[in-house]
């Protein structure tokens, strides 16, 4: 009679051993002090920098979107149907009114009526093609963040006031107080000009933006384009993560027959890509880096197995399974994994935590961008769900790098394993 | 009824054949043999006569690449991993020359991990290993690490762990080899002490005439066969 497994008692592996296999592999990572510590010091770098990296990527592009959006886009636009970007007919929202009663359903508080169109600015014998913005300069200030780029005269906006960037004064020679004339084609397609007064100036840092724009009350610009009570667009201020939510809500109460819901993703769509491919990026470092991790841990844990073939044979002498040995060398492996997302997670916390409050001052390494309008000092934001995917990494790595090293161990001969010294 | 079903322990041309690239070396030739439960026997011979190699067959760290080897009447030539892991974990126990203890454990703690393989419970264990240290003299150094105990001290625990699991069979692989004579021989004794009061069959190496007159029966091999097989008497 052959004797078969299904006769034999005892095949699975009891909380009591597991304790043991423990309690085993916890004093031999303490036995090899120093080999522990360089690995575990090694993994826990790694742990610390997904960490501060992740914290960083989300600070980056949470200022990405607070600048790219505070800048003029809102998180959520409300245009006439039909609207295209960079078209130069004025297209007037249907009923103003029906869209404000939308945003407060909506929830939305912080939102901003314009009225847009293409101008000519005309001083002296200077001219240049301009982007002209009729706004609610108490509203505007709600969504955009042009009254905190003001850096000489002031953001008020009386009939006959302008704002224009200092850059744009400077190329046409003007300064504060000084009158220039703006050339508009009006709602009727008739050409229209009319002198205003420079009563602020603006820098927001990107040449780009500054070079175009032109505020103006919303009144004047009425006035100035034939187009009394309109208004073309209307921003939206609200966190970017709701953007979809809220666009949602306001589509309820809008029609898409007559109007446009446009949420910053769309409006901006290479900010979105920007981001997308940030994270893409990312996502390849963590590969390569816990590649790396993956590599130093299963070269620890083969070392281990090397240097302990006569214990693993003893062990198997004495009638541990091939799944018991591995169960022991894994246990020693998700250890030191987990020493390294301990030491890694609190390291990183505590950098994150300087990080958020100080930052990085990017001012010398970056040019004048879109991204960095409101500041750049780059801040880290860590979020509950960054600590835990770091730790889960660490995790899954220690233990998959461990299953070649356990998988050995589990298949060694234990008669030369025995006569190993 | 068979032979091999009445003995405890029974090989029938039982051949170890080692290949290298250049050359094949037979470990064990041939051999057949018959043990009975209780026998205290030694297994004598010069260096590569395949001593360790039939020990290690019987205890089913290795495989015959011919022959039979049965059990108590079982099969266990041809045992999976898992199988012959738990063959050993209930019938056999080690004692090997190097003591073969787990260095980060206690002596109390190397002794209790064959009853944990076991699953035997925490309160049962407590009091068998204690009692199992106790009998081979280690009461006292129970929670000493096995790096501050003397050889003979590590051979007792290993001793201890041989037997801790009530097997049917221990295997000793040259348990005094390591030791100086007086060690030795009190190891010897102690194993065989423990053979008559509990009827645990003891098949051990040696090439130590005082350690090899212990035993009752010796089994002299030579380029792995047995060359001789008979009863000892002791003279008083």
């Amino acid at each position: 009679m052959r004797m078969t497994d299904d006769i034999l008692p005892g095949r699975t592996l009891s909380p009591a051993l597991l304790g043991a296999h423990l309690q085993i592999a916890l004093r031999n990572i303490l036995r090899h002090r120093r080999r522990s510590l360089l690995t575990v010091a090694a993994v826990a770098f790694s742990v610390f920098c997904l960490i501060v990296f992740q914290a960083l990527m989300g600070g980056l592009h949470q200022k990405m979107m607070e600048s790219a959006l505070s800048l003029d886009t809102g998180v959520i636009q409300v245009h006439a149907a039909g609207f295209a970007r960079n078209q130069t007919r004025l297209l007037p929202l249907p009923t103003p009114k029906a869209i404000t009663i939308a945003f407060k359903a909506a929830g939305i508080t912080n939102f901003a009526p314009r009225l847009k169109a293409p101008a000519l600015i005309i001083a002296g014998r200077h001219s240049s093609s301009v982007y002209l913005s009729g706004i609610d300069p108490a509203q505007e200030a709600s969504v955009t963040l042009i009254r905190q780029k003001i850096v000489r005269g002031t953001y008020q906006l009386a009939p006959g006031q302008v704002l224009i960037s200092k850059g744009l004064a400077d190329a046409l020679d003007l300064n504060i107080n000084d009158s220039m004339t703006l050339m508009v084609q009006s709602f009727f397609g008739q050409t229209r000009t009319d002198r205003f007064t420079v009563t602020g100036l603006f820098a927001t840092g990107l040449d780009s933006f500054d070079q175009s724009r032109v505020y103006l009350s919303l009144a004047t610009a009425q006035t100035l384009l034939d187009a009394e009570d309109s208004i073309s667009e209307v921003a939206a201020a609200c966190p970017p993560a709701q953007a979809a939510k809220l666009a949602g809500h306001l589509q309820q109460y809008l029609p898409t027959a007559a109007y446009q819901v446009m949420t910053w993703q769309e409006l901006v769509p290479d900010l979105a890509q920007l981001m997308e491919l940030n994270d893409a990026t990312f996502r390849l470092l963590i590969i390569i880096l816990f590649a790396i991790v993956a590599m130093g841990i299963a070269n620890t844990m083969t070392t281990v197995i090397f240097e302990r073939f006569r214990e693993f044979g003893t062990l198997t002498a004495l009638g541990a399974t091939p799944g018991g040995i591995v169960s022991l060398v894994m246990t020693e492996s998700l250890l030191l994994g987990l020493f390294a997302a301990l030491a890694g997670s609190l390291t990183g916390f505590g950098a994150c935590v300087y990080l958020a409050r100080y930052g990085i001052d990017l001012t010398h390494f970056t040019s004048a961008n879109q991204y960095f309008v409101v500041g750049s000092v780059l801040k880290a934001v860590l979020t509950p769900g960054d600590l835990i995917l770091a730790n889960t990494i660490t995790l899954a790595t220690a233990a998959t790098a461990g299953l070649y090293p356990a998988w050995k161990a589990s298949r060694l001969n234990p008669v030369k394993a025995l006569s190993h010294v | 009824m068979s032979d091999a079903t009445k003995s405890q322990i029974t090989l029938r041309g039982v051949t170890r054949v080692y290949r290298t690239n250049s050359h094949q070396v037979q470990a064990v030739a041939g051999v057949d043999l018959t043990m009975h439960q209780g026998e205290f026997v030694c297994l004598a011979g010069p260096s590569g006569s395949g001593k360790s190699t039939l020990l290690h067959l019987i205890g089913t760290l290795d495989q015959p690449s011919s022959g039979t080897i049965h059990f108590g009447g079982r099969d266990i030539s041809g045992l999976s991993r898992s199988a012959s892991a738990l063959f050993r974990r209930t019938a056999v126990g080690f004692v090997f020359q190097t003591f073969n203890l787990i260095p980060v454990l206690t002596a109390f703690e190397n002794v209790e991990y064959v009853l944990l393989l076991q699953g035997i419970g925490a309160a049962e264990r407590n009091k068998r290993v204690t009692m199992m240290l106790d009998a081979v003299g280690l009461a006292e150094l129970a929670q000493r690490r096995i790096t501050d105990l003397s050889g003979g001290q590590q051979q007792r625990v290993a001793v201890a762990r041989a037997l801790i699991g009530n097997p049917s069979l221990v295997l000793a692989d040259e348990p005094t080899g390591n030791l100086d004579s007086a060690t030795g021989e009190s190891i010897i004794a102690l194993l065989r002490r423990l053979n008559e009061e509990r009827g645990t069959t003891v098949l051990y190496s040696s090439h130590d005439p005082r350690i090899i007159a212990w035993a009752d029966r010796l089994i002299l091999l030579q380029d792995g066969k047995i060359f001789e097989d008979h009863r000892q008497t002791k003279v008083e």
